[in-house]
C-alpha cells in the first residue's frame, strides 16, 4: 500500500459523541507515550524471552545475581503492564479524551509530568531497583504477584494514576459530554477510579498481614491488575476503534451498558479463583467460582457486541490492520474468558494449577487480548496523528508474526501444562515433571523468534513510511 | 443515551465513578478480602499452637532473599487441599501455620516442587550445594545457581546463603512439631479425605526415615530389575552425587558429609538396597525415594550391582578370620553390634546409623582404606593402630558376616508372604 490509510469519513456521522474540537488532541504527548510504549514492549518482551530462555539453559547469563531468573520475570511482567500497555493506554487516551468529552484533556504541562513521572519516576526506576536487589523496605522488591516493585515506586504509581485521573477523568467528567458519555469513556472512567483504589489495596495489603490473609487480598489484586485496570481501558480501545473504523454505530447500546455493570460487578468477585483448594474459607472460594462462571457469560455478551458491530464489515476488518488487530484481540478475548471460566471450576484447577498451562493463559490474555487491541488502538491513534510516521506493510508483518508466535506459545504452554499436571498426580519423581516440560520449554523459546520480530515490524511500521500530516487529520 | 438530566450535578459520569469504580471496589473487597480475613484471622488466633514462634532475625533476613529473589514463583508454599498434593506434602496448609508470613509466599506456580514441609527432608549440605549450583545434585535442574552467595565453593556460604538456610528450615517445622495435636480443618473441598489419616506428615517421598540399620525392605512382588533401565534412572537421579560412574566421585560430593557412598565397592542385599531407598539415610545427604515404583527400585538395584563387577577373592588366610573375631569384638562390636548388624549399644547415638554387615558387604580395600581413614562425617573413626594384617584379617570376618542373618531374618519373614 502506498498511501496512508486515513479515514476520510466524518466521525459525525458515527454514534460516537465526537463532536468536540480536535485541536485538543495532544500529538506530542501522543507520539511520546506511542514510543516509550515500544521501546519498554521490547524491553519487556526481551526480559521475557531470557527468562524464556533460562528455562532450557538454566546456566544462560546465570552468574550474574542481575540477571537471575526471578529479578528478570518481575521486569518481565511489570513492564508489561506499566510500561508497554501503561503508556499504550496513555497515548490511546490523549487522542480518545477530546473525542470522548468534548473537551482537551486538562493540561499539557500536567501531560508531560505525567509522561516524565511514568517512565522516569516509575518504570525505569522500577526496572533499575528490581535489578539493584536493594535492602532497605521502600526499595525492596515486593514478592507479590504483579506488584513486585518496591514501595517506594508503588507510591509513585499511585500518584501518576492521580494524575492520569486529572488529566483525562476530569474532563469526561466535567465535560460537555458527561451525560450522554460512550461506553469507551465509561470503561476508562471505571478502569481509572477502580485501579486508583485497588492498586494500593493489592501492593500494601499483603505485606503486612498473616499468609493466608495476605493471599486473599492477593488473589484480588491479581484479578483486578488484569480484570480492572487492563481490560477497561483495552474494551475502552475496541469500543473506540471498530466503530471509528467501520463508520456504523456500535451493534446495541444497551448490551454495551449491560456488559459493563456486568463485567465491573462480577470482575472483581473473581480473586480468590487463584487459591483454590487453599486455606481460604472454602465459602469465599466458592463464590470466586461462581463469579468467574458469570464473567465468561458477560465476555460471551460484550464479545458478541462488539463482533456484531462488525457485521458487514468482515473485508475492511481484514483490509485495515489496526481494526485487524482489534477484531483479533476481541476474539481472543472471547477465547481467554471462557478458557478463565472453564478453568476456575475445581476439577480442572485440580489438575492445571500451578502449571505452564496458566502462563499460556495468561499470555492469551495479555498478549493475545490486551496487546493485539492495543496496537490495534495505537496503530489507530498513529495513523491519524501529525508528525507520525505509519507503514501499512510493515505493521501487516507484525500482525501475522505476532500471530503466529503467540498461537504456537499457547498451545505448547497448554499441552505442557496438562503433561505437568498428569505427572504431579502420579507416583514419579518431581524431576520427572521437568524433564518432561523440556521439549515444551524448548518450543516456548522458538515463539518467542516470530513475536520479537513482529514486536520489531511494529516498531518499524510505526517509525518508517509515510509521515501524516496536518492536513490529514480526521476533519472535526 | 442520557440516564439523567442534564446540568445535574450527579450524571451518568458521576454514578459510573462511584458505583463501578467504588462501590464494587468496596463490594469486591468486603467479600473477598475483608470477611475471609476476618474468619481466618480468627482461626489463626484459635488454632496456632503456642509453640509457634515467630521467625528470629536470621530466618527474617532468609525469608527476604526468598522473597525478593523470586523463589516463590517455582517453589510454591501451600499444599492444597487435594489428593494429589496431600500424598506429595502432607496435610493440607492451614490457616494457623502462616501467623507470620507477611508478605504470603504461597505462590501461584510449581516449576519446582512445593516447600511448605521442607524442613528436615534435606540435609544442610544438600541444601547448600544445591543453592550454589542445582545441577552438581540434581542433573537436569532448571534452577538458577546462586552462586554469588558463596565465597567461591558450596562449603563457604555466605550469611546470605546461611540465612536462607535457617528460613527454609522452618518451612513446616511448625507443622512437624505441632504433630497430630495441630488443629487441620475439615476438608471441605475434598469431603472424602480426611487430613487426618489421609495425609501423614513425612508424606514427602524425599523425607528420610531413621530405620534401623540395613533394614530390608519386604518385598512382596519383587520385580526383575533390568540394568539399562537402570542407568537411566541412575543417570537421572543419582550421578548427581554419586558420580557418573558410581564411584562417588562427583563435585558435589566435596561439600557433601559424609562423602556420596562409592558405589563400586560394595555388595548390597537386594533388600537392603531398596531399604535404603525407602528409608534414605538420616544423617547424610542421602534422600529417601519412595517416588520410585518397585519396578524402578529393581532396575536401579539391578544396574548398581553391574557397577561392582570385581568379584573378590575368598578370605586368603585360614587363621584370618579368627584374628578378625578377635579384632572385630574389641573394636566394633560397641556400634556395629556383636552380629554385625549395626545395632551395638552405641549405634542408637549417630546418625548416620553404622553399617549393618550382614546386608551389606565392602569390598576389602574399601574396609582396608576406612579402617586407615575413617569416614568423615559419621562415627566411624580411624583406626591407625591397626597394621596392615589387622586390617586385612578384620575385612575378612567382616566380609564373612554378609548374608548371614538374611538367611535367618528376613528370608523368614518373608517366606510365608511367598506362599501362594
Amino acid at each position: 500500500m502506498s498511501s496512508v490509510a486515513i479515514d476520510t469519513h466524518g466521525d459525525s456521522e458515527l454514534d460516537l459523541p465526537i463532536t468536540g474540537t480536535l485541536a485538543g488532541t495532544e500529538h506530542g504527548l501522543l507520539r511520546a507515550h506511542g514510543l516509550a510504549a515500544l521501546t519498554t514492549l521490547i524491553l519487556s518482551a526481551v526480559f521475557g524471552t531470557v527468562v524464556a530462555i533460562k528455562f532450557v539453559l538454566p546456566n544462560f547469563l546465570g552468574s550474574e545475581p542481575w540477571a537471575t531468573w526471578g529479578l528478570l520475570r518481575y521486569n518481565h511482567t511489570q513492564g508489561i503492564m506499566f510500561g508497554w500497555l501503561g503508556n499504550a493506554f496513555l497515548a490511546f487516551l490523549y487522542f480518545a479524551t477530546p473525542r470522548l468529552s468534548g473537551r482537551a484533556v486538562t493540561s499539557r504541562g500536567l501531560g508531560w509530568t505525567l509522561f516524565v513521572l511514568w517512565n522516569f519516576g516509575m518504570v525505569l526506576p522500577g526496572w533499575a531497583l528490581v535489578e539493584a536487589n536493594l535492602p532497605h523496605w521502600l526499595l525492596a522488591i515486593k514478592p507479590l504477584e504483579w506488584t513486585e516493585f518496591p514501595l517506594l515506586i508503588n507510591a509513585m504509581t499511585e500518584l501518576c494514576l492521580v494524575l492520569l485521573g486529572v488529566q483525562f477523568l476530569w474532563p469526561i467528567v466535567r465535560g460537555p459530554e458527561r451525560d450522554r458519555l460512550y461506553i469507551s469513556a465509561w470503561y476508562a472512567l471505571g478502569g481509572g477510579v477502580f485501579t486508583l483504589l485497588s492498586f494500593p489495596m493489592g501492593s500494601l495489603i499483603p505485606e503486612f498481614t498473616p499468609g493466608a490473609v495476605g493471599a486473599a487480598f492477593s488473589g484480588l489484586w491479581i484479578h483486578d491488575a488484569v480484570g480492572l485496570l487492563v481490560t477497561p481501558f483495552i474494551l475502552s480501545m475496541s469500543y473506540y476503534v471498530i466503530p471509528a473504523v467501520t463508520g456504523k454505530p456500535v451493534y446495541s447500546h444497551f448490551l454495551s451498558m449491560l456488559g459493563f455493570w456486568v463485567l465491573f460487578f462480577v470482575y472483581p468477585l473473581n480473586g480468590t479463583h487463584h487459591y483454590v483448594y487453599s486455606a481460604i474459607p472454602m465459602d469465599t472460594q466458592r463464590a470466586a467460582i461462581a463469579a468467574s462462571m458469570l464473567l465468561g457469560v458477560d465476555v460471551i455478551m460484550v464479545v458478541f457486541n462488539q463482533l456484531m458491530s462488525l457485521r458487514g464489515s468482515g473485508a475492511m476488518a481484514m483490509r485495515d490492520v489496526p481494526l485487524r488487530f482489534v477484531t483479533v484481540g476481541v476474539v481472543f478475548y472471547l477465547l481467554v474468558s471462557i478458557q478463565g471460566a472453564g478453568q476456575a471450576a475445581m476439577p480442572v484447577q485440580r489438575l492445571i494449577h500451578f502449571s505452564d498451562w496458566v502462563i499460556g493463559h495468561s499470555h492469551l490474555a495479555m498478549l493475545g487480548f490486551a496487546s493485539f487491541i492495543a496496537i490495534g488502538a495505537l496503530l489507530h491513534a498513529w495513523q491519524r496523528t501529525p508528525g507520525a510516521r505509519y507503514h501499512n506493510g510493515r505493521a501487516n508483518a507484525a500482525f501475522w508474526l505476532i500471530l503466529g508466535g503467540l498461537t504456537l506459545m499457547v498451545a505448547d504452554l497448554t499441552m505442557a501444562g496438562l503433561v505437568q499436571g498428569e505427572l504431579w498426580g502420579e507416583h514419579v519423581p518431581w524431576m520427572d515433571s521437568v524433564r518432561a516440560s523440556m521439549p515444551y520449554w524448548w518450543w516456548r523459546v522458538v515463539s518467542a523468534v516470530p513475536i520479537l520480530a513482529g514486536f520489531g515490524f511494529l516498531i518499524a511500521a510505526m517509525l518508517s513510511g509515510p509521515r501524516v500530516t496536518a492536513a490529514a487529520r480526521v476533519p472535526a | 443515551m442520557s440516564l439523567l438530566p442534564r446540568k445535574r450535578w450527579f450524571g451518568a459520569a458521576q454514578m459510573i465513578l462511584f458505583v463501578a469504580g467504588i462501590g464494587f471496589f468496596v463490594l469486591s473487597v468486603v467479600a473477598l478480602g475483608i470477611l475471609p480475613g476476618l474468619r481466618l484471622e480468627k482461626s489463626i488466633h484459635d488454632h496456632a499452637p503456642l509453640t509457634l514462634a515467630p521467625f528470629t532475625p536470621a530466618e527474617t533476613r532468609g525469608r527476604i532473599t526468598y522473597g525478593t529473589q523470586g523463589c516463590a514463583y517455582c517453589h510454591s508454599e501451600q499444599v492444597r487441599s487435594t489428593p494429589e498434593d496431600v500424598r506429595r506434602w502432607g496435610p493440607p496448609t492451614t490457616p494457623w501455620e502462616t501467623k507470620f508470613e507477611s508478605p504470603q509466599l504461597w505462590g501461584t506456580r510449581r516449576i519446582g516442587p512445593d516447600l511448605a514441609r521442607e524442613s528436615g527432608v534435606r540435609s544442610d549440605d544438600w541444601q547448600l550445594t544445591h543453592l550454589y549450583n542445582p545441577r552438581l545434585i540434581v542433573p537436569g535442574s532448571v534452577m538458577p545457581g546462586f552462586a554469588w552467595m558463596f565465597k567461591g565453593s558450596p562449603n563457604q556460604p555466605t550469611d546470605v546463603a546461611k540465612d536462607l538456610l535457617a528460613y527454609m528450615k522452618t518451612l513446616g517445622r511448625a507443622r512437624m512439631q505441632a504433630g497430630s495435636a495441630a488443629h487441620d480443618a475439615p476438608n471441605e473441598a475434598m469431603p472424602g479425605m480426611q487430613p487426618d489419616s489421609d495425609a501423614s506428615l513425612d508424606a514427602n517421598g524425599a523425607r528420610a526415615h531413621l530405620a534401623s540399620p540395613g533394614r530390608e525392605l519386604p518385598r512382596t512382588l519383587s520385580p526383575t530389575g533390568v540394568a539399562n533401565r537402570g542407568a537411566t534412572l541412575f543417570a537421572q537421579n543419582c550421578a548427581g552425587c554419586h558420580g557418573a560412574l558410581g564411584n562417588g566421585a562427583s563435585v558435589a560430593s566435596a561439600s557433601l558429609l559424609p562423602h556420596p557412598t562409592n558405589l563400586t565397592v560394595f555388595r548390597y542385599s537386594e533388600g537392603a538396597f531398596a531399604g535404603i531407598l525407602h528409608d534414605g539415610v538420616v544423617g547424610s545427604s542421602m534422600p529417601a525415594w519412595r517416588d520410585l515404583t518397585a519396578q524402578q527400585v529393581a532396575d536401579l538395584g539391578a544396574f548398581v550391582s553391574t557397577l561392582h563387577a570385581a568379584a573378590e577373592p575368598a578370605t586368603s588366610e585360614p587363621g584370618g578370620v579368627s584374628r578378625g573375631v578377635e579384632l572385630y569384638a574389641q573394636n566394633c562390636t560397641a556400634c556395629h553390634g556383636v552380629g554385625g548388624g549395626g545395632d551395638g549399644p552405641a549405634s542408637l547415638a549417630f546418625k548416620p546409623r553404622p553399617y549393618n554387615f550382614r546386608h551389606l558387604q565392602p569390598d576389602v580395600s574399601e574396609i582396608d582404606r576406612v579402617l586407615r581413614v575413617g569416614v568423615p562425617g559419621t562415627a566411624m573413626l580411624a583406626f591407625p593402630t591397626l597394621s596392615e594384617p589387622d586390617r586385612q584379617a578384620l575385612a575378612a570376618y567382616v566380609r564373612s558376616l554378609y548374608g548371614q542373618a538374611a538367611e535367618q531374618g528376613s528370608l523368614k519373614a518373608a517366606a510365608p508372604v511367598n506362599k501362594p
